[in-house]
């Protein structure tokens, strides 16, 4: 392994970077202090070829997390056996530490025939949508043999028909389905400088309005027991001005917007496995590392903060007694 | 409404790609209809050209750099309005593609289909399962007989018929493009009218067939890049025979020998193909049938 991680604390998360295919050869040749390499699942799936013998390649360096982006776990048109058990057979070759999907929908009959979406598509947070995503996840945790991740989306449309928050939402499909939840939290900035485009609601905050987005975040955040969260993601994207919504494009540093909110979420939830994404506009092998560190920092910042101050357990009740 | 009706109005929103539709029946009925919504759909619009886009340059390569990015969009675009999206891996998106270019109104629709069907079946060769080689096993060729060997060729063996010659094209249009990068749509059109308007003609391109104007072609991946060839007619049935049994169940395998029954072209000669075939690692092993 490449890690270089020579004295891990227990107390630390682990953290990764998302590999792409620009940095194959980077990750392969430059060593990087990191604990894990995430990977999406479907860029893999074809039998054999160049992509199986890199990832081989990789797994003997790096940890292998596996991020799913096609089951569409919320879809009422389940998914084809053939696409799990093609996520099983590379859960399978690769044993990742780590394995994740969304709280989307991507599959559904459009005229007459099976249509995948090919995107991540909301759900109404409400009973019908609960049962249809719990009875998904627990056939993909049966047939994968192991608990997933499910994550939080970036949403470009509001369906009606939502009688519950997210957070809740989230929560309830955990404690149904026995999945943990994968929390991005540039997700969560994203739809909160979304939310006046998505509802018209007056008093939610512009882009530049960054205490009252954090708020938002923050207040999602408290809605979800520690105990339900298995990793968290950090991403960038690209600034938008008032009234134009902002798309989770990936292609920017992680913002110190999401870097607050990650230290909020490691005061929160603990020592959560993070991992840093960066799909677009690709940076080089040690920018990309970089972020990766400062993330190490924040870490190792929270962690030896909190030894030396109050219990954290103490902390999180206080933290969790926050409504407002 | 239910979740599943309302997932499939929002799917066929997305799907329509005609911002007319977006303001009439779909959007009335997976959302409440306002303009943000409407925007949001956009989202997921453009998001699915890009993507697909995306995906099916990496398959078709040789027409996206031939038609360039603006005209390949287009067909992105009315491919994913004619047919639905079954698949859920981006690589594997565009099987009708070819077929699709075939009955577009554009300039040599014929000629970009059959470099479209080429292209395919080269991307698929390059996901098909790894065959392991094994060399030493050609050494069965010296001492069994030849209804007791079979032959295992390497990942992604395939081949195929175009009324095209695909490769002299596609050689013809690389070389224009190396000798001037700025090639005109134009141009590429006249090459691909007539190919043999520039000099830099591949070796052994003639025709295997001039009469019926078809042209045969081997798809196959040594290592992790695909390649292709075009082969004679009688190459091309000797190689059918043994892409036909790959579907055989196991224990019903062709042999060599029933191969060579099976050729009734006189033509065809083993021991001149067989060097050529191990040599460009067509060849991964030589097996023993269990029964003759």
């Amino acid at each position: 392994m490449f890690s270089l991680n020579e004295e891990a604390t227990v107390n630390l998360p682990l953290i990764g970077v998302g590999l792409r295919h620009h940095h194959f050869e980077d990750a392969l040749n430059s060593p990087a202090n990191i604990d894990f390499i995430e990977v999406h699942a479907e860029n893999f799936f074809a039998n054999g070829g160049a992509s199986h013998a890199v990832l081989s390649d990789i797994s003997q360096h790096y940890s292998i997390s596996l991020h799913a982006t096609s089951l569409g776990l919320g879809s009422a048109l389940p998914a084809p056996q053939e696409q799990l058990e093609q996520l099983t057979n590379l859960v399978e070759r690769y044993q990742p530490i780590l394995l994740s999907d969304h709280a989307c929908f991507s599959w559904a009959e459009v005229s007459g025939t099976s249509t995948h979406a090919g995107d991540l598509l909301p759900v109404p947070f409400n009973d019908e949508s609960l049962h249809i995503m719990v009875t998904n996840v627990k056939r993909a945790q049966q047939q994968l043999g192991r608990q997933i991740l499910v994550e939080n989306l970036s949403a470009y449309i509001e369906l009606p028909g939502s009688t519950y928050r997210e957070a809740e939402f989230l929560a309830k499909l955990c404690l149904q389905s026995g999945c943990k939840l994968l929390i991005d939290l540039n997700n969560l900035i994203v739809n909160a400088i979304n939310q006046p485009l998505l509802n018209f609601v007056p008093k939610t905050p512009s882009p530049s309005d960054q205490a009252s987005i954090l708020a938002l975040a923050k207040q999602w955040l408290n809605r979800i027991p520690a105990e339900y969260v298995g990793e968290i993601h950090l991403a960038g994207c690209t600034p938008v001005e008032d009234g134009e919504f902002m798309i989770d494009d990936h292609s920017q540093p992680v913002s110190d917007t999401v870097w607050h909110l990650y230290r909020y979420a490691l005061q929160r939830f603990g020592p959560i496995a993070t991992l840093v994404e960066w799909d677009e506009n690709l940076p080089s092998w040690d920018t990309l590392i970089g972020e990766a560190e400062k993330a190490k920092a924040i870490a190792e910042d929270v962690f030896s903060t909190a030894l030396l101050a109050e219990p954290l357990n103490t902390n999180i009740e206080h933290l969790a007694g926050d409504k407002s | 409404m239910s979740i599943k009706q309302q997932q499939t109005q929002m799917l066929s929103a997305i799907f329509s790609l005609e911002e007319q539709k977006l303001t009439m029946t779909n959007i009335h009925t997976c959302c409440s209809p306002n303009q943000n919504h409407i925007a949001g759909l956009r989202v997921y619009q453009r998001s699915l050209i890009a993507n697909a886009n995306r995906a099916l340059a990496i398959t078709f390569a040789t027409v996206h750099s031939f038609v360039g990015e603006r005209v390949f969009m287009q067909l992105v675009k009315a491919y994913l309005q004619k047919h639905a999206k079954a698949q859920y891996d981006w690589g594997e998106l565009g099987c009708e593609f070819p077929s699709f270019i075939r009955h577009q109104a554009i300039d040599n629709n014929a000629i970009l289909a059959a470099i479209a069907q080429l292209d395919f079946e080269c991307h698929q060769a390059e996901r098909a399962e790894n065959v392991d080689k094994d060399l030493s096993t050609l050494s069965l060729l010296n001492d069994h007989d030849a209804y007791l060997l079979s032959i295992n060729f390497a990942s992604g063996f395939k081949v195929l018929k175009s009324n095209h010659p695909v490769d002299l094209v596609i050689e013809n249009i690389k070389s224009a493009h190396e000798k001037n990068n700025k090639l005109t749509l134009s141009d590429i059109n006249q090459l691909l009218i007539n190919p043999e308007l520039t000099n830099a003609k591949p070796a052994n391109t003639k025709p295997a067939n001039t009469k019926t104007n078809e042209y045969y072609y081997l798809i196959w991946r040594p290592n992790f890049q695909a390649q292709y060839q075009q082969i004679t007619q009688q190459e091309y049935h000797w190689l059918t025979l043994w892409q036909s049994s790959k579907s055989l169940a196991d224990g019903q395998q062709l042999s060599i020998g029933s191969a060579l029954d099976k050729t009734t072209n006189d033509n065809f000669s083993i021991i001149e193909w067989l060097p050529k075939a191990i040599e460009q690692q067509l060849i991964s092993s030589i097996s023993i049938q269990a029964t003759k």
